[in-house]
């Protein structure tokens, strides 16, 4: 799956929405602040990278550890088979 | 003959026989029996109670039908159907017993009218289920197993002393909303004995632990039934309250964050099971008819697609032995039917219009909008995102669609029966999603009617989750995972706990046997003292003195020539004084 065709896809899916959009249908004030034009790209595509960037700067360095990390220490007091 | 039978004793009663017939009546006894507890289910006819007498003139409400309990328990018999077709070729007994046990219990529990009979249940749920990670029968699932039935039986002991509470202050032994009620020890202590089970944060490891070890099929009863039904009777029992709207976000959230960085297929659909059952639990929390009503309609859904993500990883570790995400590629040519099957459920949990996700999650998150909770709303929305980030994306390109770099040997085929139990889950996902008034017909709460299809919120869905493919490709190579296992709230329990064991029990049997030593001494000098009495009177206890030995018992010269000197000097001094 090459990237640039996701892209164009994306574009085209998101122009035709905004054409829409555009055309009549009125997305309703679905939050505490009245929605702006496009609050739903800006959201998805802010959301999703926050998302990604949490994870993947602050959520993997701090909790992820090797594979055996549990079984280390718990294989000394062990007469499992 | 009495038209009206119990389903869930009915899948307990195949389970038996399954157990007990020979292979090849087994496999027909799986893959068409639980259809008898799915008929049974459909046929239960509203307002039908069944008591049985109990002690003191207690009455166990073993089935109480109303529109909630239907609901659950019919969509726990297709679940049950499904998962057993499934499973019909796998020739282990035990784990065809444990199966349709653990289903029927889940189906006991939801049509269980007073809190007794539900937690006689509830415990069966925990017993049956835990076989199905026993029946892997490797190290790593026996210790998985022992941690997720000690986890559970502190769950269930806390709801079994929450209950006793409440009937000592004369509660109503019905179940009934209890968040009107006084908000006292005996409710907090059901409440998180039941959010144990639905694994509320940081009640919640002990999912992602069990499932992941599970055996295939068994992992395909467990996503589906000990969460969901801990729902029902959140639903039924605390509807309303905040804390478990804000608890059911939370969770919403944290396994969201979990997912994005998981290697393992199984953990990950683990942690988007707390994930989506934070749907659940923030509808139920919401309170409102609608939100109650989108609680359930996601529920329902939530195990249909649910089910058919942990059949397709369970066929991929089936057919190739991998279980991680980085290990695999390009399964999309090798298990096309599975492919297919996966992103129709992928497609489903994502919440994409047409299929089930969309016309059931909406209705929860549109619920809290309109019940005025605009953060619990956009959360929500974030954790959407998070779910077509990490399954349609993450899973279904590393695993399907990704260039073919990778050597994977198929190394055995899928059997009919597999294929097919997948190919019914997503047929169910897709008819749901088409048509969902087959569904919403069976609603339990009288909510305002529905619309799922309305143009601006296809259209919301469509520039959201559009525009989220963009950082997914812009963050691709990172977006692969690499090998590790991520602390989770088990940690506490696997590692400070374990020591605080360790060293406790260390203390203990030291101490134990420094007493036992000092006790020991003791007994002997006692004994020592009390064998011989000569040696009592001897006045000089300590004194080696074992064996016989005449020295010990002759008089030194000393002593008489002492006495004879002082009665010598007392008698010279008396008569020099009367002199």
């Amino acid at each position: 799956m090459c990237k640039n065709t996701v892209y164009i896809l994306v574009a085209i899916i998101l122009v035709l929405s905004v054409i829409a959009e555009f055309c009549g249908i009125h997305m309703h004030a679905a939050s505490w602040w009245p929605l702006p034009f496009g609050y739903n790209i800006f959201f998805g595509f802010v959301g999703c990278a926050a998302l990604i960037i949490f994870s993947k700067l602050i959520l993997a360095p701090l909790l992820q550890r090797d594979e055996d990390y549990y079984d280390r220490n718990e294989s000394a007091g062990e007469d499992d088979e | 003959m009495n038209e009206i039978m119990h389903p869930g004793f009915i899948l307990i009663l195949v389970g038996v026989l399954a157990m007990l017939a020979p292979k090849a009546i087994r496999r027909i006894l799986l893959a068409v029996g639980p259809l008898a507890g799915l008929y049974a289910a459909w046929n239960l006819p509203l307002g039908y109670e069944m008591n049985i007498g109990f002690v003191h003139g207690y009455q166990l409400g073993i089935m109480y039908v109303d529109k909630l309990s239907w609901i659950f328990t019919f969509v726990f018999s297709i679940l049950a159907v499904i998962a057993s077709l499934y499973a019909a070729n796998n020739p282990n007994r035990m784990e065809a017993l444990c199966g349709l046990s653990y289903a029927g219990c889940a189906v006991a529990v939801t049509l269980a009218r007073d809190w007794l009979t539900l937690i006689f249940f509830w415990e069966a749920l925990a017993i049956t289920s835990v076989f199905l990670v026993w029946c892997r029968n490797d190290k790593i699932s026996r210790r998985a197993g022992f941690r997720y039935l000690l986890v559970h039986m502190l769950g269930g002991n806390l709801l079994l002393a929450g209950i006793f509470l409440h009937f000592s202050q004369n509660g109503d032994p019905i179940i009934t909303n209890l968040v009107a009620g006084p908000h006292d020890v005996a409710y907090w202590l059901m409440l998180v004995g039941i959010c144990l089970n639905v694994a509320m944060i940081p009640l919640n490891a002990w999912l992602v632990d069990a499932y992941s070890n599970s055996t295939i099929t068994g992992g395909v009863f467990m996503s589906s039934l000990t969460t969901k039904v801990a729902v029902y009777v959140l639903i039924r029992a605390f509807a309303g309250s905040e804390f478990i709207m804000w608890g059911g976000v939370i969770m919403a959230l944290y396994g969201v964050f979990y997912a994005v960085i998981e290697n393992d297929m199984r953990r990950l659909l683990s942690h988007h099971i707390v994930s989506q059952t934070g749907f659940l639990v923030a509808g139920a929390g919401v309170g409102t008819a609608l939100a109650m009503n989108g609680a359930t309609a996601h529920a329902f859904c939530h195990i249909l697609y649910k089910s058919l993500l942990f059949m397709c990883a369970g066929s991929i570790i089936y057919a190739t032995g991998i279980t991680k995400i980085n290990k695999l590629s390009g399964m999309a040519k090798r298990m096309p039917i599975t492919c297919i099957c996966f992103f129709i459920a992928a497609f489903s949990i994502a919440g994409i219009p047409l299929f089930n996700g969309f016309v059931s999650k909406t209705i929860t998150i549109n619920a809290a909008f309109l019940a005025g909770h605009d953060v619990v709303y956009t959360l929500l929305e974030l954790a959407s995102i998070g779910t077509f980030l990490s399954i349609p994306l993450k899973m279904g390109y590393f695993i399907f669609l990704r260039q073919d770099d990778k050597q994977i040997e198929i190394k055995q085929k899928l059997p009919l029966n597999m294929n097919l139990a997948m190919c019914i889950g997503a047929f169910l996902c897709c008819l749901y999603g088409v048509c969902p008034d087959l569904l919403y017909r069976h609603l339990p709460f009288d909510a305002s009617i529905y619309q799922p299809f309305l143009p601006e919120r296809i259209l919301q869905y469509v520039q959201m989750l559009g525009m989220a493919m963009i950082p997914f490709m812009l963050y691709l190579k990172k977006m692969e995972p690499h090998t590790a296992i991520t602390l989770d709230t088990d940690w506490f329990y696997r590692k400070p706990f374990q020591i605080v064991v360790r060293e406790a029990s260390y203390i203990v049997c030291a101490t134990c046997s420094a007493l036992g030593n000092a006790w020991w001494v003791i007994y002997e000098k006692f004994m020592e003292l009390t064998a011989n009495p000569m040696q009592f009177l001897d006045a000089r206890p300590f004194r080696e003195a074992r064996h016989y030995n005449p020295e010990n018992y002759r008089t030194s010269v000393a002593d008489p020539m002492m006495v004879t000197l002082t009665v010598l000097l007392c008698a010279i001094g008396y008569f020099m004084a009367n002199m």
